[in-house]
């Protein structure tokens, strides 16, 4: 017993005179320049393979669990096992009939759902999830394996995802969480309207017995939109009643949202061009655009102390670039519209009938009850019937119902007669001033087709790219150059391809092909 | 990932070479950034790691003992005929900096492989069970060594 007292008391004392050890600790600055060295090695010497992560993770899951007082450790190492982990991963790719795709709606997103704590995780999955139910109707419409067992199914999951994340939404009550509540709707509304737009597109592609199950889910979805829609203009009600103190903070808020938003967008984009995913590229690059344009609205507005509106144009801004986001993500689509792009003039025709039909009956999805900005106008409607060869209305944002400033609906009409040139000039990498002048015989393959111009273009890199620029006038140009070159250069440039040693002419190549796959260079000579 | 792994432990790491260098904050600095490189290189290669804490413990007591076998020790008796080599407490009252001179004292006399365990144990704050597991030792050996270091501790201090 003394012995043992004899101890505790040593330990004590040594305890005692190690105590100030505690207080070397790395300074600030120190830690700082510890971490950056460590940021910069990481970055240099990424990891091999994923295989190892996965280990790391499984292995010592449990440990850190149980040693780290950081639980979001353990949930990142958690998830990071989930998908991870072999079936269940290889069920993340899942589409409804195949084999795993219980594994992926039962067990992977089930834990998920249990790992999302919040009200506002929960309602972020479950709207993830709707959305991944959209996506994988568009899948299996596309690869047209779409039936109505699979097409009911889809709904059914769709709609308790979402009904699911409403009512999660409904517990968040506090005032910060209101604002999130609204960003998380007007987010969800852009999306489920995107994937509506491209779930019709494809039904009008594949049409027959796919175009029917996707015209059962359409309504579906846009009861969603609607209702979403709604509870945006309520939400707007609220946020210009607010206080302006509050306004002002989470507009600037919205203003970094959206600003991340735009620049993650812009990533997407990058990576859709590096896929040659044309469709997705100009459409995308349409959207951000408008997105970029709302953005400096917002700006301006902040600048001028209109904070009710400034955050609701950073809201729509957001809200665009997000319909940016999964258009330039959907790359299953792009055969979809290349398809329409290379098949010429008779699918193209067929399309607009359809949508002029639909126009009528006001039935289709974009239209009806879904107004959309100077969709009265008459030139709009053309606008939307030409449209729809490349990649349809979409490029016109889905229905606001905001107040917006007088300038911004000049921006957006102007943005409507401009948009073509815009999404071609901006979609193609510009390499001189010269490569302007032939864009539209590329790109332009859909927006104005020519006949046979695109569907036989070959793809092959020629050994050269002449751009002759002897000065001469040429009249028997095609009309669309002559269009570019009046208001961009006075000169006239002829420009032809050297392909197996012969002059071929630039309209016989897919010249966006070659921009994106060649190393090829346009040659000026006098 | 790791970068959190970084803020949990850079302290502890930093604390358990900072008294193993002759309370040199330079070399602490040092031998702190190159365990967690270290052990960086060791996660990107698609290794396992088990247990975080130990593991980095273990690599900052390799990279310790590789520092002192590049450079030539510095022996304790050419340290006293120097005199009184006030340890770099930045930021720090001049009674800690002196309960910290004491603690490097403490452990400059108490030899190897018990030094090490009285660090782990007192400066590091680590159980005798994690400490077997960071030395690659039995619990019982750890625990045997804490006690003759302590004595070792208590003897220094009778002495002086």
């Amino acid at each position: 017993m003394n012995n043992l007292n004899q101890q505790n008391f040593e330990n004590n004392e040594i305890k005692e005179l190690f105590r100030h050890a505690q207080k070397i600790t790395l300074t600030p600055s120190e830690r700082n320049r510890l971490r950056r060295t460590l940021e910069i090695h990481i970055e240099k010497h990424p990891v091999r393979n994923t295989a190892g992560e996965r280990l790391i993770g499984y292995r010592s899951l449990l440990l850190n669990f149980i040693q780290l007082p950081n639980y979001r450790m353990a949930i990142i190492l958690m998830i990071a096992l989930l998908l991870g982990g072999g079936t269940s991963y290889a069920a993340e790719s899942a589409l409804p009939g195949d084999a795993l795709y219980g594994v992926k709606v039962n067990l992977n997103e089930n834990v998920r759902s249990a790992l999302a704590v919040s009200p506002k995780a929960e309602a972020t999955l479950q709207t993830e999830l709707a959305t991944r139910r959209l996506e994988e109707a568009e899948e299996l419409a596309e690869k047209g394996k779409l039936t109505s067992a699979l097409r009911s199914d889809i709904v059914k999951r769709f709609q308790k995802s979402s009904e699911r994340a409403k009512t999660e939404l409904t517990k968040m009550n506090t005032s910060s969480e209101k604002t999130a509540v609204a960003e998380l709707n007007v987010q969800t509304e852009s999306s489920f309207n995107t994937h509506g737009y491209i779930l019709k597109a494809i039904g009008l592609k594949q049409k027959g017995e796919i175009e029917t199950e996707i015209e059962t889910i359409l309504p579906v979805v846009q009861e969603k939109v609607e209702s979403l829609a709604k509870e945006r203009d309520d939400d707007e009600e609220k946020v210009k009643t607010g206080s302006s103190t509050d306004v002002e903070a989470s507009a600037r808020g919205k203003m970094g949202a959206a600003e991340n938003k735009i620049n993650t967008v812009k990533k997407a984009i990058t990576k859709a061009k590096e896929r040659n995913d044309e469709w997705a590229t100009v459409e995308a690059i349409a959207r951000l655009d408008v997105a970029e344009k709302t953005f400096a609205e917002g700006k301006i507005a902040l600048e001028k102390k209109e904070y009710n509106n400034a955050f609701l144009l950073f809201v729509k801004s957001m809200s665009i670039a997000q319909e940016a986001m999964t258009l330039a993500q959907v790359s299953n689509f792009t055969t979809v519209q290349i398809g329409v792009v290379t098949s010429g003039t008779a699918t193209s025709t067929n399309l607009k009938n359809k949508s002029d039909d639909e126009e009528k009956s006001k039935e289709g999805f974009e239209d009806g009850e879904l107004p959309r900005p100077g969709e009265t106008g008459q030139g709009t409607s053309v606008k939307i019937n030409k449209e729809v060869q490349v990649g349809g209305t979409i490029t016109v944002p889905a229905p606001w119902k905001y107040e917006l400033p007088k300038s911004w609906e000049n921006t957006e009409s102007n943005e409507t007669e401009t948009e073509d040139d815009d999404a071609t000039t901006s979609n193609t990498i510009p390499k001189s001033s010269s490569d302007e002048s032939e864009t539209p015989s590329s790109t332009g393959g859909g927006v104005m087709p020519q006949p046979g111009s695109t569907s036989t273009a070959i793809k092959a890199c020629p050994e050269q790219w002449i751009v002759n620029q002897m000065p001469k006038i040429e009249d028997s140009k095609e009309t669309e150059e002559n269009e570019i070159k009046d208001s961009d250069t006075t000169e006239i440039e002829n420009q032809y391809f050297i392909y197996k040693g012969i002059r071929r002419e630039l309209s016989d190549f897919d010249v966006y092909w070659i921009k994106l796959n060649c190393k090829i260079q346009p040659q000026v000579v006098y | 990932m790791f970068l959190e792994i970084y803020e949990l432990y850079n302290d502890a790491i930093f604390r358990h070479c900072f008294f193993r260098v002759n309370c040199n904050r330079e070399r602490a600095e040092d031998l702190t950034q190159e365990t967690f490189i270290k052990t960086w290189d060791y996660l990107r290669k698609g290794k396992e790691i088990d247990n975080m804490q130990a593991f980095l413990y273990r690599v900052a007591n390799n990279c310790i003992i590789d520092s002192m076998r590049k450079k030539t020790p510095v022996s304790l008796d050419a340290l006293m005929e120097k005199g009184f080599d006030a340890p770099n407490t930045t930021g720090m009252t001049t009674e800690d900096t002196i309960e910290i001179s004491r603690i490097r004292d403490i452990l400059e006399n108490i030899e190897e492989p018990y030094r090490t365990a009285v660090a782990l144990r007192y400066i590091d704050d680590i159980s005798p069970k994690n400490i077997a597991l960071m030395l690659n030792e039995s619990e019982d050996t750890v625990s045997v060594r804490i006690h003759r270091g302590v004595q070792k501790i208590k003897k220094f201090y009778e002495q002086s």
